[in-house]
């Protein structure tokens, strides 16, 4: 493990010691926030979701102060950022990525930065008939592009737009929750960004599918499984669609650990890239 | 299916439904109901006690129950909790729309409310399966009681 998830283990700690004396967490119903996922946004692992960070509800802020790392076979992603949620209504977020291509270009990183904003239009999680529907923009700037423009890549910034619907059912299968989310997202983004946006291949945004589901054992404990649709726009190397599967632990409101193993298809030309995942998120 | 097979499996079929038609195979159902699940009147009761302990010791919504008459929500709310898991009781307070009308009941309250519950349910044992079970009956009630 590098020093830096070592310091961030150490941070999370300290902030849950601090905790009870700052600000008591919001009052949404526990893991109804989600996790972080890898781009910033309230979510799953790979796919944002129609909730927001944190658990504030109306008259509350909430947020999430998060970093994840996946280990695909050739690669490492390290990624952490934070998110804040007004009146459960509106998300910002920040996130930053850095993906170690050692194995391919020794020495190299691809980086990105990404601004998020999500807004939620209608319907709560839990408590209405309908899904909880939210529409959200990523706005992602890539800042190594040398790299990805020498393999085709056309620009080095990238606007992706979804809109995501999400449902608890209390009473689900085996009477338990069960959790379903589907998001669409229009995008130009090579390997999320990291290999820049739109290609030779192809140079327009993409309608893409994104689903997760969860089955809450307990209120503390959830597993569940992601699927995520990719463009394909580089001529260099093929993209392939992401899968994951997952489970998260949430002994508090302040503090949540998701552990997955990821498959994520092809990479820059190495085929067959998966590996696990664990993310460690602080919430309020 | 060979035709002396087929005769058989229909005149088997036919009693079958004969059978049904008169009823006797209606024997009693042996599950019990979510009433019973949660140990019936002594257990509904102790778990609405702990339920409004919950609630006094939470600051974010005791305020609105400083003026209650505290024995007849406790008897209104184990009456309720009896009739929604099947315990054959009949709810004789008020619906929730006219309970909570003009008190402007915030999704924060409403969300405490729900883990004061979930917090009585925990201190009574309550199987994790059954505690979704009544929780699913309780939520529905979140256009009747907040925001109004």
């Amino acid at each position: 493990m590098p020093i830096r998830f070592t310091r961030l283990v150490l941070l999370l700690a300290l902030l849950t010691a601090i905790a009870p004396v700052v600000a008591a967490p919001g009052a949404r119903i526990i893991a109804t926030g989600g996790a972080i996922s890898v781009e910033g946004a309230a979510g799953g692992g790979i796919v944002p979701w129609s909730l927001l960070a944190g658990y504030g509800e109306n008259q509350q802020f909430g947020g999430t102060a998060w970093y994840t790392q996946v280990q695909p076979s050739d690669f490492r992603l390290q990624a952490y950022g934070a998110a804040a949620s007004l009146h459960n209504r509106v998300e910002l977020s920040l996130g930053k990525q850095r993906f170690d291509i050692d194995q391919v270009i020794p020495g190299e990183v691809l980086e990105q930065t990404i601004i998020g904003a999500k807004l939620r239009l209608a319907g709560e999680l839990i408590y209405s008939d309908m899904p909880q529907l939210s529409i959200g923009l990523q706005y992602k700037s890539n800042t190594r592009f040398e790299i990805p423009e020498a393999v085709g890549a056309r620009d080095e910034n990238g606007l992706d737009f979804y809109i995501a619907a999400s449902k608890l059912w209390l009473d689900g299968p085996f009477n338990r929750s069960f959790f379903l989310n589907a998001t669409a997202r229009a995008t130009k983004a090579n390997q999320m960004g990291l290999l820049g946006f739109g290609g030779d291949r192809n140079n327009a945004r993409k309608l893409v599918a994104e689903i997760s589901t969860g089955l809450f054992l307990t209120r503390n404990w959830v597993i569940g499984a992601e699927y995520r649709q990719k463009p394909d726009n580089l001529g260099f190397a093929g993209e392939d669609d992401w899968y994951d599967v997952f489970i998260g632990w949430f002994p508090s409101k302040r503090l949540s650990i998701i552990a997955a193993w990821s498959d994520l298809g092809s990479i820059a030309g190495l085929e067959d890239q998966k590996g696990a995942y664990l993310s460690l998120q602080f919430s309020q | 299916m060979t035709p002396a097979i087929c005769r058989q499996w229909a005149l088997s079929s036919l009693i079958y439904l004969a059978a049904v038609m008169v009823g006797c195979t209606t024997a009693p159902d042996a599950r019990p109901t979510l009433y019973e699940q949660l140990g019936g009147n002594a257990g509904v009761e102790q778990l609405m006690s702990d339920f409004i302990r919950e609630i006094a010791a939470d600051e974010r919504i005791k305020g609105r129950y400083r003026d209650s008459d505290i024995g007849r929500f406790h008897r209104m709310m184990q009456l309720q909790m009896c009739e929604l898991t099947n315990g054959g009781c009949r709810y004789t307070g008020d619906d929730m729309r006219r309970t909570h009308g003009g008190m402007n009941i915030s999704r924060v309250e409403f969300n405490a409310i729900v883990e004061a519950l979930m917090r009585a349910m925990d201190k009574n044992a309550i199987s994790q399966g059954v505690q979704n079970r009544v929780l699913s009956l309780y939520a529905p009630m979140h256009k009747d009681i907040v925001g109004i």
